[in-house]
């Protein structure tokens, strides 16, 4: 299908049509297919020790803005 | 400029929990796609901490720097997943072409685990490449046709008859009959597009 690079066949694409129409929504359902116990061991840290460093990571970045005081 | 100061805007004002669930989601993917690499470009000693939680916040900061330009109609978690699939499959072609005078020497597990990658990086490339370009074609062929543009808009957003119903206040034997009209008009397209 792939003539050179970047140059795919536009008619092969319409065969692929619903794999287009739905690949970003395939990797949400990929993401979910991910279990917490499976995250937990994966990473060897647990989804609220996770989740506190993005809360913290967040907050950082909205103080920088100016949005919260710090 | 002024879109970007507007994406930043919205982004924090977003929903501390909001933005969390999509940070999330998007380790989730992480996890899913690659796992967790002792050795690598994406493993924890090249990033500095583990992927699901350098990956992510790196992609936040794109979108909230304007490195990576808001496309409207997509949700965050979706975007984030975006950015982060561009920027693994960088860093793997990055990483393979560097290492490619040396993958022939041997069979060995380094060997495989880098074949591996190429192969990642190839399937994430080609599925933004597919995605992009199919979608700028669909586009370009309904552009006659708002109603149905917008309705595949939807669709790449949400994967769901509901929730399309939901947004455009129809019924979802009317949203599949947008979804008839639309096959249609591509199937017509494309049969004289030759």
């Amino acid at each position: 299908m792939r003539k050179r690079d970047g140059d795919l066949d536009k008619k092969g694409l319409l065969d692929l049509y619903f794999f287009m129409t739905f690949i970003d929504k395939i990797s949400v359902l990929e993401a979910n297919t991910i279990t917490t116990k499976v995250f937990e061991e994966t990473w060897g840290m647990t989804r609220e020790e996770y989740l506190d460093d993005f809360r913290e990571f967040l907050l950082e970045q909205r103080k920088e803005e100016g949005l919260i005081k710090g | 400029m002024k879109k970007q100061m507007k994406v930043r805007k919205s982004l924090q004002e977003m929903p501390l929990d909001e933005v969390l669930k999509a940070m999330e989601t998007a380790g989730k993917w992480i996890t899913k796609k690659i796992g967790n690499p002792e050795i690598g470009p994406l493993s924890e000693a090249m990033l500095g901490d583990k992927a699901a939680v350098v990956l992510p916040k790196l992609a936040y900061c794109k979108l909230a720097g304007g490195d990576w330009v808001w496309k409207d109609g997509l949700s965050l978690t979706t975007q984030l997943i975006r950015i982060i699939r561009t920027e693994i499959s960088h860093r793997l072609r990055d990483s393979c072409i560097r290492k490619e005078p040396n993958v022939l020497e041997s069979l060995t597990e380094n060997y495989v685990a880098l074949e591996d990658d190429k192969l990642l990086a190839d399937e994430l490339i080609m599925e933004d490449e597919t995605r992009d370009l199919g979608y700028k074609l669909i586009f370009e062929w309904l552009k006659d046709y708002p109603e149905l543009t917008n309705y595949v808009r939807l669709v790449r957003e949400f994967n769901s008859y509901r929730a399309i119903s939901k947004r455009l206040r129809l019924k979802i034997g009317e949203v599949k009959e947008l979804e008839m009209r639309t096959m249609k008009v591509i199937e017509e397209k494309r049969r004289g597009f030759g």
